[in-house]
């Protein structure tokens, strides 16, 4: 039993001596008994005095709030606005002025403050500059040779599935060898050029023929008119170098990209047969 | 009606606790009417007998048993469970305002002891022991003082009392017999005056 119980409840006379001995820390006499009994008795009293009920609005509200519906009790946006705008606090202190001040910062520190750096004379990296004084510039023919490789890949041949047909096929081109040079023939295939179509490569070739065959004739009459054995090879060097420039300019100058494009509707097998072309290849250099 | 009312009034906190998780309104309606004056009366002492603070700290209380009634473990014990969450929210409140620091040295001006206390007579009541025990209480340690008004305003166990605190029982019962015997032999002058 408790000890505050048996006091409350007994009187000092009534105790027996297990209550004595359980009591014994509040009262060890009858004295003191009833000034604890006294005391305990006033308290309850008085804390009983000084309780207070709730009030019906207090208790109409939480019943009211048990029994809404759920979905009503989801005001999470009022909480936002109550965070962002808390009512006790000053305008500098609140969230939403604080959030806003840091965001015109970053806008600031992202667009701004990189343009404003731009006209101080910082260090300036030069690396790529001296690696291109270092390195030369490429020359004509390793420029005509990345033309054609570009073009190459802008026209629809360069497609992944016209490519794993193109294996099969019996023309390719080698990037390698300079256009001007004699064509490879492997495989029978042409190398060096890319063709679509027998008639073009025909055509190509006969005005190239036409045109060397003039050249050579000009030139005859030139070494004719002014011929002299002093000045016979320096002529024939002349000519073939000549031969050369004109060869390699008339070839340059063709637009492949535009034949190619030109080329792109007419669908012809890409492979040539290999009499007509060593025919006409033939024809072409023993006319050089 | 009034026979399902009596059922719900006949089971414990923790049966109508878990009846009202399974969505059983009317079971928390039962906890409102058991625990409504305690809390409210526990507020009230807490902050300084400021009704109106009192009466928020309940109601928020409630509404939070109503949110999120799942937070409730039932192999533990309501009551303390309650009592506890309440103690937190005071807890909370004084670090808020810091206004403990104040309350612990100054006596609110409706519980100032009397100083020109006229000597003993038959005229001094219970109202004035009232006076003079709350006067007595503040001049306690903090401890004491909480042990004293749980047991005695709340009406609580020395257990609970303990798990509230997360303090021994031994400690609870030691501070209750100090404080108990201290203000018996302060306040026994009442004892003698309204006894003759």
């Amino acid at each position: 039993m408790d000890a505050e119980k048996i006091i409350s409840t007994k009187k000092f006379y009534e105790l027996t001596p297990t209550e004595k001995e359980i009591i014994k820390n509040y009262a060890q006499n009858e004295t003191e008994f009833n000034e604890i009994k006294f005391f305990l008795q006033a308290t309850k009293n008085s804390f009983n005095q000084q309780k207070i009920n709730t009030s019906k609005s207090l208790n109409h509200a939480i019943i009211e709030y048990l029994h809404q519906p759920i979905t009503q009790k989801k005001t999470w946006l009022n909480s936002i606005i109550i965070f962002l705008f808390p009512k006790e606090k000053r305008i500098y202190q609140t969230p939403a002025f604080q959030i806003s001040l840091a965001v015109i910062t970053l806008i600031f520190i992202i667009n701004i403050f990189p343009k404003l750096s731009k006209d101080q004379p910082l260090a300036v990296n030069d690396i790529n500059r001296k690696e291109n004084l270092t390195n030369p510039l490429p020359s004509d023919n390793e420029l005509t040779d990345k033309t054609i490789e570009l073009d190459k890949k802008n026209t629809p041949e360069s497609n992944p599935m016209e490519e794993s047909n193109s294996s099969n096929n019996k023309l390719s081109v080698d990037i390698s060898s300079p256009i001007h040079e004699k064509p490879i023939i492997k495989n029978n295939t042409l190398s060096g050029i890319e063709m679509e179509d027998n008639d073009d490569i025909e055509e190509l070739m006969v005005v190239e023929t036409i045109i060397a065959v003039e050249e050579e004739l000009s030139l005859k009459d030139e070494a004719t008119d002014n011929y002299s054995p002093n000045n016979a090879n320096e002529t024939n060097s002349k000519t073939t170098k000549q031969r050369a420039k004109v060869s390699k300019s008339k070839k340059n100058s063709y637009d492949y990209s535009t034949s190619t494009s030109a080329y792109k509707e007419i669908d012809t097998p890409k492979t040539l047969s290999l009499k007509n072309t060593s025919e006409l290849f033939d024809l072409f250099y023993i006319s050089k | 009606m009034r026979l399902l009312k009596k059922n719900y009034s006949k089971r414990s906190d923790e049966e109508l606790m878990s009846l009202y998780i399974k969505g059983d309104r009317k079971a928390f309606e039962e906890i409102y009417h058991r625990y409504g004056n305690y809390l409210f009366n526990f507020f009230n002492r807490k902050l300084w007998q400021n009704r109106e603070k009192a009466e928020d700290f309940t109601q928020e209380l409630f509404t939070k048993l109503i949110d999120k009634p799942e937070q409730f473990d039932i192999n533990k014990k309501f009551k303390t469970w309650l009592f506890t969450i309440a103690s937190n929210m005071c807890k909370n409140e004084y670090k808020r305002t810091e206004i403990r620091k104040r309350t612990k040295h100054t006596v609110p001006e409706s519980f100032e002891a009397k100083s020109n206390l006229k000597p003993a007579d038959k005229t001094v009541d219970e109202t004035n022991f009232s006076v003079q025990l709350n006067a007595e209480l503040l001049k306690l340690n903090e401890k004491h003082k909480e042990v004293f008004m749980l047991r005695h305003f709340d009406g609580l166990t020395m257990k609970e009392i303990a798990e509230i605190l997360d303090i021994n029982v031994g400690t609870v019962k030691s501070r209750l017999h100090n404080t108990t015997k201290l203000l018996a032999k302060k306040l026994a002058t009442f004892n003698i005056l309204l006894t003759e």
